[in-house]
C-alpha cells in the first residue's frame, strides 16, 4: 500500500535527525517501518532461504544508514531502499552466492498442507519462471504498488524496458498459472 | 486495460513482524562505531609513539629538570588513558571490535 503524505513527512523528519545528528533511535524508526516491505521483496526476488535474505536486508539498510546523506527527497523513501536492496541482490548473483531454497514437489500430488503455505509456494513457483531483472520488476509494481517510473528508477532501467518486463512477466505468470491450474483440475478428477 | 487484480491478490501478504531484525541492524551500527573508535586510537597511539621516539632521539625538544623519556612516557600514558576512557563511556561498554 503506497504510503500517504503524513507518513513521507515522518519520514523526512526521521532522516533530517540521522543526517544532523546521527540519532540511532530515529535510524531504528527508519528501520521499523519499513522492514516489512523491504525484507518481503528480498525474500520473493532470491528465493533463497529466509535467514539469507534478512542478511541482505540488513546489508540494504547499512548501506542506507551510510549514504542517507545523499537521498534528495525526490521520491519515496521506500523507493530508495528498493533500488539498495535490488543493487545488492545484483552483487550477490553475480557472485553467485545465492543458493536457491528447494521448493517442494509438483502440488498436483495434492499434499496435505495449510492453504496459505501452498499459495505462497505456488508463487515462488510462478516467480521462479522469471528471470532476476522481471521478477523484480513485478514484484515492485504489482507488490509494492510502484509506479512505472518509480520502478524504472529503482532497477536503474528505462522506462520502456520497464514496462517490457512487466508485460513479459505478467504473461509467463499468467501462462504458468493457467497451466498449473489445469494440471491441478486434472489430478483432482483421476 | 487487462486485468491484473488477480496478480495483485496472488503477490499480497502479510506484513512481516519485526522479530528482532531491527535490533540486529542496531546491533551492527554500534559495532560498527567502536570499530571505527578503535581504529582512531590506533591511529592516535601511532602519532604519539612516533613522537615520543622523536622526543627521545632528540633530546634537545623537551627541555627543563623533567628527561625526556619521562616525557614521551607521560604523554603515552596521558593520551591512552583518556582514549580508553572516551571508548568506555559508550553504551556499549568497551570491548574488541569483531573480526
Amino acid at each position: 500500500m503506497p504510503i500517504g503524505s503524513d507518513s513521507e513527512a515522518q519520514t523526512r523528519e526521521l532522516i533530517e535527525r540521522v543526517v544532523a545528528r546521527d540519532d540511532h533511535a530515529a535510524f531504528a524508526d527508519l528501520v521499523r517501518q519499513h522492514q516489512s516491505p523491504v525484507r518481503q521483496f528480498l525474500r520473493r526476488l532470491t528465493r533463497t532461504d529466509p535467514e539469507r535474505a534478512d542478511d541482505l536486508a540488513q546489508e540494504t539498510f547499512w548501506k542506507a544508514y551510510r549514504h542517507l546523506a545523499s537521498y534528495r527527497g525526490d521520491g519515496r523513501f521506500l523507493s530508495w531502499l528498493f533500488k539498495i536492496a535490488y543493487q545488492i541482490f545484483l552483487s550477490e548473483e553475480r557472485r553467485g552466492k545465492l543458493r536457491l531454497a528447494p521448493l517442494p514437489a509438483d502440488r498436483a500430488t495434492g499434499l496435505i498442507e495449510g492453504e496459505q503455505v501452498i499459495a505462497s509456494r505456488s508463487v515462488d513457483a510462478m516467480l521462479g519462471q522469471l528471470r532476476g531483472e522481471e521478477r523484480a520488476a513485478i514484484l515492485l509494481h504489482y507488490r509494492h504498488e510502484l509506479t512505472h517510473p518509480e520502478v524504472a528508477t529503482a532497477l536503474g532501467l528505462p522506462l520502456g524496458t520497464v514496462k517490457s518486463l512487466i508485460r513479459r512477466g505478467r504473461d509467463k505468470m499468467r501462462t504458468f498459472h493457467e497451466t498449473t491450474g489445469r494440471a491441478r483440475r486434472r489430478g483432482e478428477h483421476a | 486495460m487487462r486485468d491484473d487484480t488477480w496478480l495483485q491478490e496472488m503477490l499480497a501478504e502479510e506484513p512481516l513482524p519485526d522479530d528482532g531484525f531491527t535490533a540486529r541492524v542496531a546491533t551492527r551500527l554500534e559495532q560498527q562505531r567502536i570499530r571505527r573508535k578503535w581504529l582512531v586510537v590506533a591511529a592516535a597511539l601511532v602519532a604519539l609513539c612516533i613522537l615520543a621516539l622523536g622526543l627521545v632521539m632528540n633530546p634537545a625538544a623537551a627541555t627543563g629538570p623533567v628527561p625526556t623519556g619521562a616525557w614521551a612516557v607521560a604523554l603515552l600514558v596521558g593520551l591512552g588513558t583518556s582514549c580508553l576512557l572516551w571508548l568506555d563511556t559508550e553504551p556499549v561498554r568497551l570491548r574488541l571490535p569483531s573480526l
